[in-house]
């Protein structure tokens, strides 16, 4: 946990009634800087969003804003913080207006311009009761109320989940326009893997209840490569040095993911026994998503 | 602390449909009420029907406006909205629970306030409203809770279920023996019934606040919470109730302060039956007690009984009306206790009588010890002490006093009424046996003032008393200057009488002959004879100066005054049983200065069966 | 603009540096011309604005960009400002990467010295239409 972490999770472990949602997770979000928690469904992404953000106690581990427990400090926390839930959870016969007026006071640093000008963006009613708007006018809103606070850390459960193209598009520009004009911290779980990207800096997974990587996007790309080769006629064949992460084997060659790729790899793997046409890949991060987390057929380890 | 003020607003604001519905409601009922107003009488039905309403919809709306409060958004996973804003727990829990009482109150007044057209009482409005409203907030609570466990599918919800039949199957034990101990208006009308209230209704909302603080977002663990929080509290009030019970109802007489009314003593032995003077949390039972053993049993003063003793104070009995719990048997309760083995008494507490006439006094008990005598409505009857069963009977009216006879014949005293002459006492021997009733005597316009034996001393008018011989039927009469304020008699140990008559008491003979005066200070009046030991006539002097009362102890022989003891008063024998045995227990009973209830023993010395209020006994 | 492709090998921040570089070459960013801020560029893009901080940061380095306080960004007036080691060890860099595609494809010097040569005029030609 560095001093600049805005939230941060140890050791967190979360069970329910002998199931146990996740194991042992720990990730940083330094200051400024994006985060996404990717996994398939079911994989305890809001579990760990409400664990950090103080709403739910974890059966093991902590969970930290801006370095105070997030289950002790929850409300002071919350002052700083703009949340976007999964699922829009706005009193239902609140209208946006009332909502608006429900927050401003709650909030020391709340901007109005910002909440007005994003309602407009998005044509949302302002005198309609919440449970009467579309999913993508109630996302609306939640974006609305998450924004305006002007908070230091935004957190996002799968913030485009129910909208259509042009509400991403503005979803995605408000989040850039934070990021660039405060330099707002934001921690996102998203299925948006395309939209997401750019925007990323840091990537987790989860997989089978634990986090199995949490490094920067960069560095991802760097040393993650689809690489397929020819069939060649006798010789054992091996995809050392390589780390494969999926493999397969068709009439027309091999095709693997590897994880550690490296120029001097690439070499020494040519340089190998009976392997021609070569070529090497990259993959764009949903790629390297389903590589990780549902591998095409269990890799033929040679 | 504006936060909460905002969610209190936002609970009403989703609420204005109630209120609404409120205000509705209110109004169709004022106009239903005035309608029945104007109707008068005829209209009962409308007016029953419309305070049923006001009664059931504000329960109602408190039951829905509490199980609405927390733990549907809880189940329906919207408290995060809450909870993702720097809204304290405390705080959104104190504004939710503001924004719902204030909803339940004023729907209520709404509802109330349509009474008032017809009762016009604005005065009694308003104590409605103070009585009702930590009702309505307690019913608002049950609903929260139960609306939460419920819904957070818990398997846990079983416990609860368990935990709550528990609780009130305890809470009902609780009651129940308050009940019968006859201690309900304590209850009822003492601190601890609005305690308990008020405690309830902290408990429970208390426990939200934990389901919020605790729980958050999470339903089973915000159930958790509640569910240990609301039982912990139910455990600790029950015990604190269960407590307060049990000072309630132990009282001994040890600690009744004296003796109030009625005190009755039996004509030889050491049972006392009395009413305490002390009260206990408001409640003041009556206690059955021997005096030597201290053995004692405790009636419910709603029982309202008069017993009646055996001869020699052994056994008591007597009937009393049944509880409302055992209205399924509208049949008299008959009771029996007695001493065994000097320090334990034997009760059979409340066995239903058949029910020929209704039977509400035992009169006297058989020297046999296993029948009673019973008296009803214009009749009188033989009762079977171990199993209730009416023998004989038969129809007389206006039974007051009875006797058992050593041949087995009954003797009742009894009112008649004599046409051109008017009330009259009369005495008639009725034979169980074959039902034979024979009178042996009347004497119009005559009071029964004592009897022992086969003499019996009434008082006729203010200024003549009758010496009857019941035996014999024979009357004599004696006449006074002095009209009496208190007439009184007494059968001395050897026939003679000593009889109150004005200023004086005069010592007579079996035939009325004056043998000798005592002399009683000016303005006053005998207000007690006793005999405490064979000879010895104690007279209890009333006086309106208190300085004056007291007690002369004079030669039954000579009439002269041995000793005078300020201060004590012989202690006063209700009942209409038998005259005390000189020496026993009941003609040595006197209250001292101090109100104590105390035993003059031979030699001068009192012994104390009861101490006064206040004293550290 | 131009657009950032995730499949690429190459880093966003070194596509976006890269891209510059191209329309200042072409003259569509004319020198001593504004060029968009780091937060519209973000938003066109779809990236994270550290990452055009980064590519910004670099090509100012270089000296293609200059910052002027309280204006914005622009493209540098003049050439580069650069020490000729600086510049000669950018241009052999680029040269580098450059042989190493066009010795892999098989190519000759003289195919691959005319490829430059087109590419040049090609640039030139669309920075003079302006």
């Amino acid at each position: 946990m560095s001093a600049e972490s805005v939230l941060c999770v140890e050791g967190l472990s979360i069970r329910y009634a002998g199931r146990t949602v996740l194991e042992d997770v720990s990730l940083d979000v330094p200051r400024g800087s994006v985060f996404a928690l990717l996994g398939r469904n079911g994989m305890g992404k809001s579990s760990l969003v409400r664990c950090a953000l103080g709403q739910q106690k974890p059966t093991a581990g902590a969970a930290r804003l801006f370095g105070e427990k997030s289950w002790t400090s929850r409300a002071r926390a919350m002052a700083r913080v703009g949340v976007v839930p999964e699922e829009p959870d706005a009193p239902p016969e609140m209208t946006a207006d009332d909502l608006v007026r429900f927050c401003r006071p709650l909030y020391a640093t709340w901007d109005d311009a910002v909440a007005r000008t994003l309602l407009d963006r998005l044509e949302v009613p302002r005198r309609t009761a919440f449970e009467k708007l579309s999913k993508g006018q109630k996302g609306a809103v939640m974006l609305a109320l998450a924004l305006a606070p002007v908070p230091d850390l935004l957190v996002l459960d799968d913030p485009t989940l129910g909208l259509d193209v042009v509400a991403r598009r503005v979803l995605y520009d408000e989040i850039i326009g934070a990021l660039a004009d405060r330099g707002t911290t934001a921690f996102v779980t998203t299925h948006d893997l395309a939209g997401i990207e750019g925007i990323v800096e840091r990537v987790g997974i989860l997989k089978d209840r634990r986090l199995v990587l949490a490094e920067s996007l960069e560095t991802l790309k760097e040393r993650f490569r689809r690489i397929r080769c020819a069939r060649s006629d006798g010789g054992a064949f091996s995809w050392v040095p390589f780390e494969v992460v999926e493999a397969i084997e068709r009439d027309w060659g091999r095709q693997a993911v590897v994880a550690n790729f490296s120029e001097e790899r690439l070499a020494a793997f040519e340089a190998g026994a009976a392997v021609a046409e070569v070529e090497v890949g990259a993959l764009d991060l949903e790629e390297i998503f389903l590589a990780v987390v549902a591998p095409a057929e269990a890799g033929a380890r040679a | 602390m504006s936060v909460v003020w905002t969610v209190a607003a936002r609970e009403i604001r989703a609420r204005r449909m109630v209120l609404v519905a409120a205000l509705v409601v209110g109004a169709i009922l004022s106009l239903s009420f005035a309608a029945a107003v104007r109707a008068g009488a005829s209209a009962g039905d409308q007016a029953l029907i419309a305070l049923l309403f006001c009664t059931s919809f504000p329960v109602a709306i408190a039951l829905g406006v509490g199980a609405s409060m927390v733990s549907r958004e809880l189940g329906e996973r919207r408290l995060g909205f809450y909870f993702s804003r720097p809204i304290p727990a405390l705080h959104l829990w104190a504004g939710k629970v503001l924004g719902a009482a204030a909803v339940v109150v004023v729907a209520f007044a709404c509802i109330q306030a349509s009474l008032l057209f017809s009762t016009m009482d604005l005065a009694g409005y308003f104590r409605v409203l103070r009585v009702a409203a930590p009702v309505l907030l307690f019913v608002m609570a049950v609903g929260h809770v139960v609306s939460s466990m419920y819904r957070a599918r818990s398997p846990w919800f079983v416990v609860d279920i368990v935990l709550a039949g528990a609780s009130i199957a305890a809470f009902g034990t609780i009651v129940r023996t308050i009940f019968e101990a006859g201690a309900f208006l304590s209850w009822r009308f003492g601190p601890v019934l609005p305690l308990l209230l008020a405690a309830g209704v902290v408990a429970l909302l208390g426990a939200a606040a934990v389901q919020l603080s605790v729980g958050r977002t999470d339903a089973r663990r915000a159930h958790l919470a509640l569910s240990a929080t609301v039982w912990v509290s139910v455990v600790v009030i029950l015990g604190g109730f269960a407590a307060w019970q049990r000072w309630l109802l132990g009282g001994t007489p040890a600690q009744a302060g004296g003796a109030g009314y009625p005190l009755i003593v039996p004509p030889s032995g050491e049972g006392i039956f009395f009413r305490g003077l002390t009260e206990r949390g408001g409640f003041v039972p009556f206690y059955l007690m021997d005096a030597g053993s201290g053995a004692f049993l405790r009636i419910s003063p709603e029982s309202v009984p008069f017993p009646a003793f055996s001869a020699d104070g052994r056994t008591a009995a007597w009937i009393s009306i049944p509880d409302l719990w055992e209205a399924d048997d509208w049949r008299p309760r008959l009771s029996v206790a007695r001493l065994a083995d000097e320090v334990r008494l034997d009760v059979r507490m409340r066995m239903p009588v058949q029910q020929e006439a209704r039977w509400h006094a035992v009169l006297a008990l058989h020297p046999d010890g296993r029948q009673a005598v019973i008296k009803g409505d214009g009749a009188v009857g033989l009762v079977e002490l171990d199993t209730a069963r009416v023998g004989a009977s038969i129809a007389q009216p206006q039974v007051f006093a009875a006797d058992v006879l050593a041949d087995g014949r009954i003797r009742l005293f009894h009112g008649t009424w004599e046409h051109a002459v008017g009330p009259a006492l009369a005495v008639t021997v009725w034979s169980p046996s074959d039902g034979a009733t024979t009178e042996a005597l009347r004497v119009p316009g005559a009071a029964l003032l004592t009897r022992r034996g086969d003499i019996a001393v009434v008082a006729v008018g203010r200024r003549e008393k009758a010496i009857l011989d019941l035996a014999a039927g024979t009357e004599h009469r004696v006449v006074s200057v002095d009209a009496d304020l208190l007439p009184r008699a007494l059968v001395l140990g050897d026939g003679r009488l000593a009889l109150g008559m004005g200023t004086e008491v005069r010592i007579t003979d079996a035939a009325g002959t004056t043998l000798a005066v005592v002399p009683l200070p000016a303005k006053s009046q005998a207000s007690a004879l006793r005999e405490p030991e064979l000879g010895q006539l104690a007279v209890g002097v009333w006086s309106l100066a208190l300085s004056k009362r007291g007690t002369l102890f004079v030669d039954a022989a000579t009439g002269a005054v041995l000793r005078e003891e300020p201060g004590l008063l012989p202690a006063g024998a209700q009942g209409q049983g038998a005259q005390a045995e000189p020496g026993s227990l009941a003609s040595r009973l006197f209250t001292n200065e101090d109100g104590a209830l105390v035993a003059l023993e031979p030699g001068g010395r009192r012994r104390v069966i009861l101490a006064a209020a206040g004293s550290g006994e | 603009m131009f657009a950032v492709d995730p499949r690429d090998a190459v880093p966003v921040w070194k596509q976006i540096e890269d891209g510059i570089r191209r329309f200042v070459a072409t003259g569509a960013l004319r020198a001593g011309g504004p060029v968009p801020s780091v937060r519209e560029l973000a938003r066109d893009l779809r990236v994270n604005p550290m990452t055009v901080s980064k590519a910004y940061q670099r090509l100012s380095d270089a000296g293609l960009l200059e910052v002027r306080r309280g204006e914005g960004t622009f493209v540098a007036r003049g050439a580069p400002q650069m020490t000729r080691a600086e510049k000669a060890r950018e241009l052999g860099g680029a040269a580098g990467r450059f042989a190493t595609v066009a010795i892999t494809l098989g190519a000759r010097v003289e195919e691959a010295t005319s490829a430059v040569s087109a590419a040049w005029r090609s640039l030139r030609m669309r920075g003079e239409g302006r």
